[in-house]
């Protein structure tokens, strides 16, 4: 029987469409919004993955990212081993340290808020660590020298390189993320953990190993993003790299697309960055500009959050009813196994 | 006592005792609303902005100033309660912390982008206000700002405590902290009390903010780090009594206060947060259940 294509899949088939066309067609400029854009997205998603999916409403993706990002910038200054070798490293770093927050955080039983004021603070010992580290370059950041190009090198003549570098990883990520979700028990285990924690574990699910793997899946995504940011803006600082605003749009773009879902992510990500582009456009760029489209992407979250709670994916729910989601959540109910 | 050790415990008690009236207004609306409001010290940095741009030359001046302050804040936290909070806390349900995480984030956002299109400096100070220069005690020296605006904050604090504990709205408020179902069942206008504790934590945020721009350089984003470290305080602080409030305050203020003068002030900050990480590890629940 061929099932019912729902709209989300044929907004998502088509933005791929648009989304390999469109570095043909637009102007540098456009391409830098397009590179950025599809950065938030794959960060939204791997947040989406531990914050939506999973329990853990992380405020530490910025640890992650500030590792991918000084481990390159380090290396390129002090080691002439290949930039895809510490692409590597920072990502295992990352998985390490992901599993060790989430695992450690959920044995202590530190979850909901606490976690959030938690995450927060690691997010704030790592950057005054850094900062304080003059061979990181302390506060004035790192500069990244550009040694050549090539896709070995992890540098681009043409920026639209880091473009498609990016967007592979985000179909990769969603790819990994949609199996995980819909074949492996660990998937199944993992919405469990989300809904209800003491069930779970009265199922025999091993909660902290469950939010240890999903935090160090959601830290590995993250560190390969700013791994390439840093290496297209060849720059690294507390400032761009370890900053909690990024963490915090991502958060509301999630928000805003719909949360626990898997085009979610990606609507957010092109609505706060197009929507900030749209406004430059149309007002012309000032030095107010990024405040007011700030106010209105905040005045967006109020709006959708407080109205439609699944977000711009999951308008289509509320008339269909039941989603995967909320049989899930029936099946944690009863205790029947789907 | 060596000069410097002196030197960090007046200045970190002073610091921790403004510490925890910043934090008394998120602890009540925790307490009443159940809400984690992450805008809390974006307050606090409007209350900044709002007595910066009032720009006081004399003493009468900066109190007026704070008066506005007080003001402003009491309305925009009335505002914020009414348009983007009121319809989930009627709704009621768990995890109240969790669900206005967002809404609060927003209106963050939102106060800390009207700061910099209403000023446009990126960092902005206030010359002290207070009719007399520094004073001295044993071999510290302490700033009549830090100094007043200690005793300041600890009069404010008390009036709140007072209209807590000794008043008929006080003891609707401690209601709604117990069971806000018991509260409702009894008759209490809940909304009410909502919109009161909200505007009004809002409002003496606003003016903890104006207290302390007199020794402070604070820029634009000052709102997140007193955001966190107001949560920082009140967690530490058991979450429930306003003994442990202060108690957690001053240990606060000490911290970095030793921390600063000993080692480095860039690492105060990571060091404080770090020592956060390390106590919550430990003791979930707080340090004032520690002590008893």
């Amino acid at each position: 029987m061929l099932k019912k294509l729902s709209y989300n899949s044929v907004i998502l088939s088509i933005g791929l469409v648009v989304a390999i066309a469109l570095p043909f067609f637009v102007g540098r400029s456009l391409q830098a919004v397009a590179i950025i854009t599809v950065m938030y997205a794959l960060m939204a998603t791997a947040w989406n993955f531990a914050g939506g999916y999973g329990s853990q409403v992380s405020f530490a993706q910025m640890i992650a990212f500030a590792i991918g990002a000084y481990m390159v910038a380090w290396s390129s200054l002090n080691s002439t081993v290949n930039v895809w070798v510490f692409v590597l490293l920072a990502m295992v770093l990352s998985a390490v340290i992901g599993f060790a927050i989430g695992s450690l955080l959920s044995q202590r039983r530190i979850e909901q808020f606490y976690f959030v004021v938690v995450t927060l603070a690691l997010t704030e010992v790592m950057r005054g660590l850094v900062a304080t580290r003059y061979d990181l370059g302390g506060l004035a950041g790192l500069q990244v020298p550009l040694e050549g190009y090539g896709l070995e090198l992890l540098q681009f003549r043409n920026k639209v390189g880091f473009y498609w570098i990016l967007l592979v990883a985000l179909l990769i990520t969603l790819a990994v993320i949609g199996l995980v979700l819909r074949r492996t028990m660990f998937g199944k285990s993992l919405l469990l953990v989300r809904d209800d924690r003491d069930y779970a574990s009265s199922m025999g699910i091993n909660v902290p190993r469950v939010n240890g793997l999903t935090l160090a899946f959601s830290f590995t995504v993250t560190a390969f993003a700013g791994a390439v940011y840093t290496q297209y803006l060849r720059f690294a600082s507390p400032q761009v790299s370890l900053t909690l605003d990024i963490n915090i749009v991502i958060l509301l773009s999630v928000m805003v697309g719909g949360v626990a879902t898997i085009a979610g992510p990606i609507y957010g990500a092109v609505i706060f960055i197009a929507g900030q582009e749209i406004l430059s456009r149309t007002i012309g760029s000032g030095t107010n500009l990024n405040r007011f489209s700030e106010i209105a992407f905040a005045v967006l979250v109020l709006i959708v959050v407080g109205n439609f709670p699944h977000g711009l994916a999951g308008l289509q729910r509320r008339r269909r009813g039941l989603t995967q989601l909320d049989l899930a959540r029936v099946d944690s109910d009863s205790g029947e196994q789907r | 006592m060596t000069p410097l050790a002196q030197q960090a415990l007046a200045s970190g008690l002073l610091q921790g005792l403004i510490y925890s009236f910043i934090a008394l207004g998120l602890l009540l609306t925790f307490g009443v609303l159940k809400v984690a409001n992450f805008a809390h010290g974006y307050f606090v940095a409007g209350g900044m902005y709002v007595v910066y741009m009032v720009g006081p030359s004399s003493f009468g001046a900066y109190l007026l100033s704070l008066l506005v302050a007080f003001a402003v804040g009491l309305a925009a936290g009335l505002i914020v309660e009414r348009v983007v909070l009121e319809k989930t806390l009627i709704a009621g349900g768990e995890h109240m912390g969790m669900r206005t995480l967002v809404p609060t984030f927003a209106v963050a956002l939102i106060i800390q982008n009207l700061l910099l299109i209403l000023v446009s400096s990126p960092v902005i100070s206030l010359k002290n206000p207070y009719p007399f220069s520094a004073v001295r005690i044993g071999s510290a020296v302490l700033e009549p700002s830090r100094l007043v605006g200690t005793v300041l904050s600890l009069i404010f604090g008390l009036a709140v405590m007072v209209l807590l504990y000794r008043s008929r709205f006080g003891l609707l408020v401690r209601a709604c902290v117990q069971s806000n179902r018991g509260a409702v069942i009894c008759g209490v206008n809940i909304r009410k009390s909502y919109r009161f504790v909200f505007a009004g934590a809002s409002g003496l945020a606003a003016v903890a903010g104006g207290l302390i721009l007199p020794f402070t350089t604070a820029p634009a984003t000052v709102g997140f780090e007193i955001t966190l470290k107001a949560f920082l305080v009140v967690i530490i602080g058991g979450m429930a009594s306003v003994r442990g409030l202060i108690i957690a305050g001053i240990f606060f203020g000490l911290v970095e206060a030793f921390i600063t003068a000993y080692v480095s002030g860039a690492l105060a900050l990571a060091v404080l947060f770090g020592f956060f990480v390390v106590i919550v590890l430990i003791r979930p629940s707080g340090l004032s259940k520690a002590m008893n």
